[in-house]
């Protein structure tokens, strides 16, 4: 059958071809012969290994080739996604795992247990939740072919939601072999076992990244129901366009050129949202947050004085405004666990709501600020933190402070961040960035709340022994009622001691044409489940 | 003849070899660490140490100069920082775009600046000869990304008229393949259209004060045919050395104009190795350049003899 | 060639104070001869003005953000609107004039300088001529904007590194204009002459060689200029110039192309006095070329 199928797409493709040429100028229409959906992503994708960088696009290649172990549902809860079934022991601390039947890698070879341990294993070095998993794991090893067990020392109550996470970084599956070498091998060959094979001769970096329909991909039989369920390929290609300039990607959607931009800039979106021929889709129902990350090892912000002056100096929707979040779109929050998710709270924040120049100049004098150079880092490719950037900026300035922004790419922005070092010895202050909200849920999930004083914290590195206990404590709380009072007493706590000031929730957003049917929000951008109609 | 041909290329090499030293001691002695950004967040110092190790980014400079020469000589201009794909194999990904481009801008240019030049030194001190240099400095003052921007507004956003952005190889059909690069290679091929205008007439004037063309116009010739026979035969020699060296702009444009049209050329390729830091790449496309620009140049000073015979060596 | 010299140098100053309105006609009569020039500093001096005065022309800080208030249309209150931070278009647009004309001169005499020093030391000392040449030759085989981004990216955004950055690739042209310059010089009698009575090489250079170079260095200072402009501009706009803190016009109209369908006039109107300034700009310098030397027109052929 597929013989036949091959033969007449091939047909199909010449005479397609001869009418291109008879007609001379065939216009920005997509070929026929194959379906091919088109996406701009919202970045280039320069490295394939989900566990070497935290940076999404790499995680939305990630969904494309790997699978993972379970994944969170559109309620947010974990479902399992390769693994069939789980037994848990009575006690809570032995569990079972068996893979699902027909998981093969695109080379053709089967799935094994011995690989979804060695990924994890190799997962746990990096992640933050994988790491206090590990911390608290006896032993984990393979039983059989399709079989691994999990044995912990003490309970645990997020190991599904550890196996599900979808925030950077994610536990994708990958061969053994990939999986044994250490995380800051950047260059290996991407063999997956997920609903599309990426195509590696055909990826030209920084214009295109391809990815072909795996035949072979056995979806699960329950419905697609966020990253959860059943992932069907209905397209032969998807092809990721690197277009670097946001006003040409939205005028090739608008175009056709393109199907579907992933996170359009914000301030075209009400144009978007009124063009017929396309939607506007919030990929994540959760949305993401703002985050104002000072750098806890270095002077002023070192001192918790200095970090509290710069709360004061925050104005959540100017911030917003700044970035060009359209007013409906943005909602300012004052809870380190996300709003929106069921532990937030206010707790600790009153002084926090409004900007306070007086006071924000106070209290760095009260931590002994003379005038220091703050170097604050600015990512002038990504509007949406580099306008606010600017502004808080501004607002430091007006407070006195000597600020230096120093304009660089997203990408710079990532390796400078990690030089502990003071200012002069090329070190930073300050920059903003954003996460995704749902994984702000859990402290245990939340990689800019970890201030356990280690190496492995996220830049920034906050330090803070009462603020650490706290989010320790809820990796042995069982119930609502204790997770809540936790939840209180941890943003009272996270507003004295400040590991990032937050500065509003905006959404995650997805604009397509019409002729796309099955998007959905997922949380992140899939191209499973997504068929493009014949016009 | 043949002697100067030896001389000529060989005197190209010395060139190449400034160059590479250059492109060498530019990446090397500024700050930034391609080791650290390669290890990534995570990266203790010793794995970062590591990595530095296996770039040999630890060894003395001259030796990693000498290693990295030797390699450039065999045809290795090593490998991306980030995808691990080999620079030579990116660099020949990205021709084709930049090429096309290069060459529909030249054509454009050359098309629109030599009559431009012909007519307005033929018209000299008249309100033409005003208007059209006049006009020529006005386009050749336009900021390249202007010219784009206005043109996208026009055609591609309001009117709808042309594609905004990409590549559609020749393959694909001629029609597609104008239709991106129409847009483009005007906006470029008017900067240098204004400069090859510019350098034409001056040419043609010089020509047309000589006294043969004096005469030819006193015989009674027609005014076409002294024009474009007899004096732009013989204007021909300056206004190719124009083209060539006016190729280092066409090069410096491209980077531009790939940049606001998402043309998938070596501009952009170069583009984002800079702001990576991807070191292996910066130097391989900047190589790449020079290296097209110094041999163009030599096929136009070879050219030269068979443009116009009187030169001898 | 001295000839033209003389001429610029001493016209048009009359002694007598009688010749007021007589110098007022020359002035005129010289400026319908020569229109470009008239033109071009006509063109120059208002940009200038409207520059220096930006001050007094704006009651808005450059600086001064006001979210709330963004990418609003040109208004009574905001003569060209807001752009996408609140800032006054009109305020930006001036002062974004600063940035660039200084970015622009600082090229022009750093460009010049270093050209003029290697071109004498090149022209006068043949055992470093063929070393020197040979380096110049190798920079100008580089992609200038290439060469640029390359040196901006690798060290830290500041405006001295763009300066600095768009300097490098325009001093090869400045040292070979002034090379061959001196090597027609020195072969001149007057030179052979001091050389002979014992003038310190110092002398020589300035007394005999230097004056020389002045006609053409100027030209081509002038070019260089409304280069360095633009290219100002291309680096911003590639992310790689002066930092997004400081108004340039190129660093405007990189923050405007985001907006280009909301707001077009944020990228219009800096756009058009960045194409105005370098039009200006080049007028002059194709006046003073054709001006100072008719002859001087086929040597600037063999320079870039």
């Amino acid at each position: 059958m597929s013989k036949r199928l091959d033969f007449g797409f091939s047909r199909r493709a010449i005479a397609a071809a001869t009418i291109g040429i008879g007609l001379g100028i065939a216009g920005p229409g997509l070929a026929a012969d194959e379906t091919t959906l088109k996406a701009v992503m919202f970045t280039d994708l320069a490295i394939t290994d989900p566990t070497f960088t935290a940076s999404t696009i790499t995680s939305n290649f990630g969904f494309m080739v790997y699978d993972t172990l379970f994944a969170l549902d559109s309620k947010g809860e974990p479902k399992p996604q390769m693994v069939d079934k789980f037994e848990k022991s009575a006690d809570g601390l032995t569990w079972t795992f068996t893979l699902r039947d027909g998981l093969k890698w695109h080379d053709g070879t089967p799935v094994t247990a011995d690989d979804a341990v060695a990924s994890i294993k190799r997962w746990a070095k990096v992640d933050s939740l994988g790491k206090a998993l590990m911390g608290a794991t006896t032993s984990f090893e393979p039983v059989d072919q399709k079989t691994f067990k999990l044995v912990l020392s003490k309970p645990f109550p997020l190991v599904l939601e550890a196996f599900a996470k979808t925030s950077a970084y994610t536990p994708f599956i990958y061969q053994k072999s990939f999986a044994e070498t250490a995380p800051s091998q950047a260059k290996t060959k991407v063999v997956g076992s997920g609903p599309f094979i990426f195509l590696d001769e055909e990826w030209r970096p920084g214009n295109k990244v391809v990815f072909r329909k795996n035949p072979n991909y056995v979806p699960r039989s329950d419905p697609q129901d966020g990253l959860a369920g059943a992932k069907v390929p209905k397209v032969d290609k998807v092809e990721w366009i690197t277009i670097s300039d946001p006003n040409t990607a939205i005028a090739a959607l608008q175009n056709g050129e393109i199907h579907y931009l992933d996170n359009p800039l914000m301030d075209l979106v009400p144009m978007l949202e009124k063009d017929p021929d396309l939607k506007v889709l919030r990929i994540d129902p959760m949305g993401q947050s703002g985050m104002i990350r000072p750098n806890h090892m270095q002077k002023p912000f070192s001192d918790p004085k200095a970090r509290l002056g710069l709360a004061k100096l925050v104005d959540q929707a100017m911030l917003g405004a700044a970035g060009g979040v359209p007013q409906n779109y943005f909602t300012a929050c004052y809870s380190f666990l996300g709003c929106g998710t069921p532990l937030s709270t206010e707790r600790g924040a009153d002084g926090f709501k409004k900007q306070n120049v007086a006071e924000a100049k106070e209290l760095f004098a009260s931590a002994g600020y003379k005038g220091e150079k703050i170097v604050v880092l600015q990512p002038t490719d990504v509007p949406v933190l580099s306008n606010p950037t600017e502004a808080l900026v501004q607002a430091m300035r007006s407070a006195g402070l000597n600020v230096e922004a120093q304009a660089m790419d997203w990408g710079t922005l990532t390796s400078r961040r990690t030089n502990k070092g003071p200012v002069g010895e090329g070190g930073w202050s300050l920059f903003l960035t954003t996460g995704f909200t749902s994984g702000f849920g859990s402290p245990l999930t939340h990689t800019y709340l970890q201030s356990s004083c280690e190496v492995g914290t996220a830049a920034g590195w906050p330090c803070d022994k009462e603020l650490q206990g706290i989010i320790d404590q809820f990796q042995t709380a069982a119930t609502r009622d204790e997770q809540k009072q936790l939840a209180d007493k941890l943003n009272e706590v996270a507003y004295k001691v400040l590991p990032y000031v937050p500065y509003g929730q905006m959404p995650v957003l997805a604009a397509y044409r019409n002729e796309l049917k099955g998007v959905q929000a997922s949380g992140i951008g899939v191209f499973y489940g997504i068929s493009i109609a014949k016009e | 003849m043949f002697g100067y041909v030896v001389t000529r290329i060989l005197s190209a090499v010395p060139v190449m070899a400034v160059v590479a030293t250059i492109v060498f001691l530019l990446l090397h002695l500024t700050p930034g660490d391609p080791a650290t950004i390669i290890a990534g967040e995570q990266a203790t110092a010793a794995e970062i140490e590591r990595i530095r190790t296996s770039l040999g980014l630890d060894r003395p400079l001259l030796q990693q100069f000498v290693g990295w020469l030797l390699r450039i000589l065999s045809g290795d201009l090593g490998t991306s920082i980030y995808s691990g794909k080999p620079v030579t194999e990116l660099i020949l990904q990205r021709l084709e775009p930049t090429v096309s481009l290069a060459l529909l801008t030249l054509s454009i240019a050359i098309v629109i600046a030599v009559p431009t030049g012909v007519i307005a030194a033929w018209k000299e001190g008249t309100w033409v000869d005003w208007t059209l240099m006049f006009l020529a400095i006005v386009f050749f003052s336009m900021p390249i990304f202007i010219t784009g921007y206005i043109l996208i507004y026009n055609f591609s956003v309001q009117w709808r008229m042309l594609p905004v952005q990409g590549y559609r190889s020749l393959s694909d059909g001629i029609g597609p393949f104008l239709s991106h690069m129409i847009l483009p290679a005007i906006s470029l091929g008017l900067v240098y259209a204004s400069l090859l205008a510019r350098m034409s007439r001056s040419a043609m004037l010089e020509v047309l004060h000589q006294d043969y063309i004096r005469t030819a116009r006193a015989k009674g010739l027609g005014t076409s045919k002294v024009l474009f026979l007899h004096a732009l035969k013989n204007a021909a020699v300056p206004i190719i050395t124009t083209i060539g060296i006016g190729l280092i702009l066409l090069i410096s444009g491209v980077v531009v104009v790939e940049s606001v049209f998402a043309i998938p050329g070596i501009g952009r390729l170069t583009v984002d190795a800079i702001l990576r830091r991807d070191y292996p790449i910066i130097q391989g496309v900047i190589l790449f350049f020079s290296f097209v620009y110094v041999i163009i140049n030599l096929l136009i000073d070879l050219t030269y003899r068979l443009v116009d015979p009187r030169i001898k060596y | 060639m001295s000839s033209t010299r003389i001429m610029i140098s001493s016209d048009p100053v009359p002694a007598q104070a009688s010749a007021a309105a007589s110098r007022g006609r020359k002035i005129a009569r010289w400026m319908l001869r020569n229109p470009r020039i008239a033109f071009g500093a006509a063109l120059f001096g208002i940009i200038l003005l409207l520059t220096l005065l930006a001050p007094l022309l704006s009651p808005y800080d450059p600086l001064q953000m006001n979210p709330m208030n963004r990418l609003k249309p040109p208004s009574s209150e905001h003569l060209l609107g807001t752009d996408a931070l609140g800032r006054d278009v009109f305020t930006r647009t001036l002062y974004g004039g600063r940035a660039s004309l200084m970015v622009g001169f600082s090229v022009a005499i750093a460009a010049t300088f270093i050209g003029l020093c290697i071109g004498l030391v090149s022209g006068y000392f043949r055992a470093v001529d063929n070393v020197l040449m040979l380096v110049m030759s190798g920079l100008m085989s580089i992609p200038g904007i290439l060469l640029a981004i390359a040196m901006t990216t690798l060290s830290k955004a500041s405006v001295t590194t763009v300066i600095l950055a768009i300097v490098v690739p325009e001093v090869p042209r400045t040292a070979r204009l002034v090379r061959s310059i001196v090597l027609t010089i020195r072969e001149q009698p007057y030179v052979d002459a001091a050389i002979v009575t014992g003038s310190s090489v110092p002398r020589i250079l300035f007394r005999h060689i230097l004056p020389n170079t002045a006609a053409p260095l100027t030209v081509q200072a002038t070019f260089i200029c409304a280069s360095a402009i633009i290219v100002e501009a291309y680096l911003s706009f590639l992310g790689a110039g002066t930092p997004p803190e400081v108004p340039s016009w190129g660093n405007l109209i990189a923050e405007a192309r985001n907006f280009i369908r909301l707001a077009f006039w944020i990228l219009l109107y800096p756009g058009l006095l960045l194409g105005l300034t370098v039009l200006s700009v080049n007028l002059l310098g194709d006046g003073l070329r054709d001006l100072l030397d008719p002859r001087l027109a086929r040597q600037m052929k063999a320079r870039s």
